[in-house]
């Protein structure tokens, strides 16, 4: 149901002009500038990654269902793209779903923050009973060594952190709906309880093991960003998301930090080298630098659609990062500028796709 | 001081278990004393402390052999888990940076587990020669031998790489190797003066019973009237992890209040750890497996093992058997038989090896190669997934062609005029390793069919003589369920629907739990 939701909407926001292989990718939050681009244009950026391990299967099936139902229908042009029917509005306006997706922002940060939190409550709950041998319940050296440092503070008072968790997580659980809250709490796993399989979910709540995975992403989204706008109401929570937010941050330089607060509080390029009295060029070396580090750069800002495929078509017959290859490749009106932010912004997908 | 007490000593610190089970002891003074053994030691008896224990108190490295790598991953987990960490392993599946950060570090460890094929390699092999090995591990060691149930054909090149390691102290570990498969082990090794220690195998506290239906429906049938009646640790076992997962989500729906989950080595290895977790924790009542299930799991009180399909062979049927009772409690082993099970293993007998056809697609995939002067790829994944075979056909196809001289590690070497008297030869060891199965086969059809006491006949082939049953003995000794009256144990409903309340005690604990 709440797949069978996501994909119709996608289907309505596409409108034809990208096939399922694009939402697919979406889902997944495949580490490409043509899906971010994607995300954005057809503002579908709140699903991107919000299902890394669905199975393509899983989608045609679905939109198989879809079809079958009347709800989409195949694009006239393009056999392999489909388009929202009347009935499809109809079913979409019928069935609102109440679930919160942050893709675009979300999608490298709630992995960490689900894994820290889940091997922390285990480890926690386990020590306060003295049991140190148990099977971890997660398996990522990053996030073990994490685990092993708040440990080390928190040895010895397991019972009251665990008890300002508590109380932090009743807070904001109190705020989701029921079953939101109860598959978040099922997959938890503490002293001697161990959590339950997707699978297991799926079949106590009687949905899919898809839509099992989506309303525990949605419930990871929810707590990020209720943590996120309340670092003060909910400090063990922000624990957890401590070195995430502020790692790429961290790597621009001071003077690019402030060229971008300007750019968030709304000043443009030509306003910004007034005000700090430097030189346009120097906020666009700034702006390339955000760019590189930045999950939700807007680059659509400052390169149009159009543009950026043009750019990444003359990077791919060039072969090369040179500016000067890549701009005789492109029509006149397209900059260095522009050039270097999409390089930029492939440059960042790349390494995290590593 | 007495060596004894210092070795439970050692035991205690390192283990934390007082006293060693039979047999233990004996085969940790030999290998201590340098002296190569072979122990055979049924299922559940704690093969592994006869070389964890070894590994901390030898200077050296102790290298372990073994032939699945998610067994050997689940015990290194283990260990780490039980504070034992100075342990590693060196497998196929881990990436060639998690390899290197092993290699690297080799010094530091007591334990090392590996995979047979990596031995293979020269750069291992290199590594290896250079750091002091106090003790060589082969577990499952059948797998040596032509005739055990398992055969490794990279098991049978272990001679070469123990004298190459400068003819470490050997011990070879079994649970299920009948007399002749012992005598292989000894042989294929070359160490004729090896020492046997060979524990009995057979387990007093458990029930046989043999139930001859007509077909699935009454299977199922039979599995929910016993569920219904018995709420204990029960393992079902099949042949087909669909089949598995079917009967799983049936038995949930029509047993609302047990707790039933399904277990293959197809599922994630989170969902597979999470599923034995929960087994282990009693959180679960059930659980419909494949033969993937159980090794390394070491839960006292599983009291009920239902086969559903017929194993192929007695051997795995003891292994899987044996994970009944471990507390000595009486426990019961239950073979559902249908006439219409008879076609599904002789079917998995012939998927196992490699058929005709799989053998001509290999054929031509060569010659392609050879005619483009390539190599094959580095990865044998790749190789997998080109010819569309699984892993351990793969590696049987490989070593034959390396013992046939076609190919030398990824060179082909051979010209394309030799090949064809080279196939016909593997197509015959095929046809009689396939010979050799469907006799085991009839071994296991046998004693399904078998009138006189199943526990005699189950384990005449393996020892000459087996204790008396403790409690009812089989159903050819007029076993009757009425009689058995297990100690029910009752799964908690510990995740119920209330959040609130599941959250509280998860984090905070049961206010009201008495101590």
């Amino acid at each position: 149901m709440i797949l069978k939701w996501i994909l119709l909407t996608c289907y309505k926001h596409l409108n034809g002009e990208r096939t399922t292989s694009s939402i697919f990718h979406l889902l997944k939050g495949k580490r490409s500038i043509q899906t971010v681009q994607d995300a954005h244009i057809y503002k579908l950026d709140q699903y991107y990654g919000i299902h890394k391990r669905i199975k393509k299967v899983d989608i045609d099936a679905v939109t198989q269902e879809l079809l079958r139902a009347g709800y989409i229908q195949h694009h006239a042009v393009n056999e392999s793209s489909f388009i929202i029917t009347g009935p499809g509005i109809e079913w979409l306006e019928k069935h609102t779903i109440d679930i919160f997706f942050k893709g675009l922002m979300y999608y490298e940060k709630s992995d960490v923050f689900l894994d820290r939190l889940l091997l922390l409550i285990q480890t926690l709950t386990n020590s306060k009973e003295n049991n140190f041998s148990f099977i971890p319940i997660v398996e990522n050296p990053k996030v073990e060594f994490w685990v092993k440092q708040i440990y080390r503070k928190v040895k010895g008072k397991e019972a009251s952190f665990l008890r300002n968790l508590y109380n932090e997580l009743h807070i904001i659980l109190n705020q989701f709906p029921d079953k939101e809250a109860e598959i978040f709490v099922d997959r938890l796993t503490a002293y001697k309880n161990f959590g339950l399989s997707l699978f297991q979910l799926a079949e106590k709540h009687q949905i899919t093991e898809d839509d099992a995975h989506l309303v525990h992403t949605s419930s990871i989204h929810r707590i990020l960003e209720k943590v996120e706008n309340d670092s003060i109401e909910f400090p063990v929570l922000s624990l957890f998301l401590k070195g995430l937010s502020n790692e790429m941050m961290s790597q621009i330089t001071i003077s690019a930090k402030e060229t971008y607060q300007l750019l968030q509080s709304g000043y443009t390029i030509e306003q910004i080298a007034f005000t700090r009295r430097l030189r346009e060029n120097t906020i666009n070396d700034h702006i390339v630098e955000i760019a590189l580090y930045l999950d939700d750069f807007p680059i659509w800002n400052y390169v149009k659609e159009q543009e950026q495929t043009e750019i990444l078509q003359a990077i791919n017959q060039a072969k090369s990062h040179k500016l000067k290859e890549i701009k005789s490749r492109v029509s006149e009106h397209i900059n260095y500028f522009q050039i270097r932010l999409v390089l930029a912004m492939q440059a960042r997908l790349q390494k995290q796709g590593d | 001081m007495d060596k004894e007490i210092v070795l439970e000593k050692e035991l205690e610190k390192h283990f934390q278990f007082t006293s060693f089970r039979e047999g233990q002891k004996e085969i940790i003074q030999d290998v201590l004393n340098g002296k190569n053994v072979l122990g055979i030691l049924p299922t559940g008896s704690g093969k592994s402390i006869c070389y964890q224990l070894p590994s901390v108190l030898l200077e050296g490295l102790t290298i372990v052999i073994s032939p699945l790598i998610s067994l050997m991953i689940d015990q290194v987990k283990k260990l780490k888990a039980h504070n034992f960490k100075k342990v590693a392993s060196l497998n196929s599946f881990m990436n060639p940076m998690e390899r290197r950060r092993v290699i690297n570090n080799m010094h530091q460890y007591n334990l090392l587990f590996v995979s047979p094929e990596l031995l293979q390699q020269e750069h291992i092999m290199k590594l290896l020669q250079r750091l002091q090995i106090s003790l060589f591990v082969i577990d499952e060691a059948h797998c040596i031998s032509q005739w055990g149930h398992e055969f490794r054909p990279d098991y049978l090149r272990l001679s070469g790489i123990i004298e190459k390691l400068g003819n470490p102290t050997i011990l070879a570990l079994s649970a299920t190797a009948t007399p002749s498969v012992q005598d292989d082990i000894i042989s294929s090794l070359k160490k004729p003066k090896m020492r046997k220690h060979v524990y009995p195998m057979d387990k007093p506290n458990i029930s046989f019973c043999v139930d001859k239906l007509e077909n699935e429906q009454e299977k199922i049938e039979k599995i929910v009237e016993l569920l219904s009646t018995y709420r204990v640790p029960t393992l079902i076992y099949f042949s087909s992890r669909n089949t598995a997962e079917n009967v799983a989500k049936l038995l949930s729906e029509k047993l609302k209040e047990v707790q039933v989950a399904f277990y293959h080595a197809g599922m994630e290895p989170s969902d597979r750890m999470i599923i034995q977790q929960q087994y282990m924790n009693d959180q679960l009542d059930v659980i419909c497996c494949t033969s993937a299930f159980g090794m390394g799991i070491d839960k006292a009180n599983t009291r009920l093992i239902i086969h559903y399909h017929v194993p192929l062979q007695l051997e795995s049927f003891i292994q899987e058997i044996g994970r009944a009772g471990r507390d000595g409690k009486s426990s019961v082993s239950l073979l559902l038989f249908s006439r219409q099970d008879i076609n599904m293993p002789s079917n998995m007998i012939k998927n196992e090896l490699p058929g005709q056809s799989v053998l001509s697609i290999v054929y031509q995939y060569l010659h392609h190669l050879y005619n483009e002067g390539k190599d094959l790829p580095d990865e044998e994944v790749e190789i997998e997934n080109i010819l569309q075979i699984n892993e351990i056909q793969w590696r049987f196809l490989r070593y034959q062609l390396e013992k046939h001289g076609i190919i030398k590690e990824n060179k082909i070497i051979a010209t394309p005029e030799t090949w064809k008297d080279v196939f016909q030869s593997i197509f015959h060891i095929i046809k009689s390793r396939n010979k050799h199965k469907e006799n085991k086969l009839a071994e296991m059809l046998k004693w399904i069919h078998d009138d006189n006491c199943l526990r005699q006949s189950l384990y005449k082939s393996f020892q000459p003589f087996s204790s008396q049953a403790t409690y009812q003995c089989c159903s050819n000794c007029g076993f009757s369920w009425n009689e058995w009256v297990p100690e029910q144990t009752v799964t908690e409903v510990k995740r119920q629907s209330n959040w609130q309340i599941q959250l509280k005690r998860l984090l905070i604990g049961d206010t009201n739990e008495t101590k």
